[in-house]
């Protein structure tokens, strides 16, 4: 049977990784390439590489390039995508799915035509989610653009579409390390048949375990875990594997 | 010399770097000319993508009769993903349409069989190695491998290497016929089990 995942995700902005709290209060953390090859050493499942970059008007081939040298495992690179065309140069330059938020919001033809031209399995949407009031709020980088919208309905017309993988991103726990939002997943999984990943808010290895018992997420990501604690992707998975996940082996 | 068939598909730059990253020094195969002017011992044919559309470019790109030549004449040859499928018959996928034959066998669609089966398989997925074999030297028992696909070939067992569970009648996972291996999972993309089967393949002697 297909194995559960754990991936972590990294944010390229500008010049080199980030890690942020929330989508904001950025740390700089180094050169991606060097993440990359760690990452390949580490055995990781699979990688989410993001580029938020300000001016990020076009996916950055180049930098796609080089960082997946050394990536020996299925890798998703997402930002700045906009036309078949990036989605085209992406996936020949070696990445095995594309991740598209603000183009899936705002043209759902777009999206439609990915699908068919690309396969199901190349793309993936992404949903950076905060929640005010009552109110759900898609978010938009670069700029931090707030969307008051119907997420559920969004995700139900992308999966009517053909889309079959979403990764929803909470950045109200973004950075926070206190546990993914396990309610909001609930409640996308009573409208999709999609696979879901979860994102946003690993603290440790037990709030992975927490998601894959309370909920059919096909996968989860983590950044901070990863980068701030001693923690690792091998850990998790030896952790899952010992309580009875069906994780890679 | 180790050769790699550039047909345009996208995953041969990760067979390549993958290669790099062992230690070997691979050499791209981009056109007739190019495999005519080299002796290689081994080849690999990563393929991505539509049978119909991929059997096609063989033939226009002069390539179909060079692997068969070369098949025939003993190389080693090993074929991922779509270029294993096209070892075969013929495949279903875009309107039935003929393979190189050098395999019985053809390639058709996987039929879901359990309620969370999607299609297309993908994703990490064990291998069940039925036979020993250099490919895998009895180290990679049950591991997981990256698969990324909507059809599966359906050969005879006396081909079968490997099988996954996934689908109405399982996966043919691993195939082999005297010096031409296949395996539906991508390797380039299956971290150390991945790095150390096309590492099995590259210094088997026989």
């Amino acid at each position: 049977m297909i194995k559960k995942r754990i991936i972590p995700t990294l944010s390229f902005r500008n010049n080199g990784l980030v890690k942020s709290r929330q989508f904001k209060h950025y740390r700089m953390l180094g050169d991606p390439v060097q993440a990359i090859k760690v990452y390949n050493l580490r055995d990781v499942d699979e990688l989410i590489f993001v580029d938020i970059s300000e001016n990020s008007k076009r996916p950055n081939v180049q930098l796609i390039k080089d960082i997946l040298q050394y990536a020996f495992m299925p890798i998703t690179v997402g930002g700045g995508i906009n036309s078949l065309e990036d989605i085209s140069c992406l996936l020949e330059s070696g990445a095995d799915k594309v991740c598209i938020s603000f183009k899936a919001f705002e043209n759902y033809e777009f999206i439609e035509q990915a699908v068919s031209k690309f396969g199901q399995q190349a793309i993936v949407i992404s949903i950076d989610y905060l929640e005010k009031a009552n109110d759900a709020y898609l978010v938009f980088n670069p700029g931090f653009n707030l969307c008051k919208t119907d997420i559920l309905e969004h995700v139900q017309k992308l999966s009517h579409i053909g889309v079959s993988e979403f990764v929803i991103t909470s950045i109200d726990r973004e950075g926070e390390m206190t546990g993914y939002d396990l309610d909001f997943i609930n409640k996308i999984e009573k409208i999709t048949q999609a696979g879901l990943v979860m994102n946003g808010g690993a603290g440790n290895y037990e709030h992975m375990l927490k998601a894959f018992q309370e909920t059919n997420v096909v996968g989860v990501g983590a950044a901070s875990m990863f980068h701030f604690t001693e923690q690792t992707p091998k850990g998790a998975n030896n952790y899952l594997k010992q309580n009875n996940i069906k994780v890679r082996n | 010399m180790i050769g790699i068939i550039d047909l345009g598909f996208s995953n041969v730059t990760s067979v390549e770097k993958a290669l790099v990253f062992l230690g070997y020094s691979p050499a791209r195969i981009c056109s007739p000319l190019d495999w005519k002017a080299n002796t290689y011992k081994k080849i690999i044919f990563p393929g991505v993508g539509s049978f119909n559309t991929a059997y096609h470019t063989l033939i226009n790109s002069g390539f179909e009769s060079l692997i068969i030549d070369y098949c025939l004449n003993g190389g080693h040859f090993l074929g991922i993903c779509l270029g294993m499928q096209l070892l075969f018959d013929f495949g279903l996928e875009g309107g039935k349409c003929k393979g190189m034959g050098l395999v019985r066998g053809n390639v058709q669609k996987i039929y879901p069989h359990k309620k969370n089966e999607k299609i297309p398989h993908n994703g990490w997925n064990e291998v069940h190695w039925v036979v020993d074999d250099p490919l895998w030297r009895g180290t990679l028992q049950g591991k997981d491998f990256y698969f990324n696909h909507s059809y599966s070939v359906n050969t005879d067992a006396q081909y079968v290497l490997g099988n996954t569970p996934y689908g109405k009648e399982g996966i043919v996972s691993a195939i082999r016929k005297l010096n031409m291996w296949g395996t539906q999972f991508h390797p380039e993309k299956s971290q150390t089990s991945g790095l150390a089967l096309l590492k099995n393949f590259i210094e088997y002697n026989d």
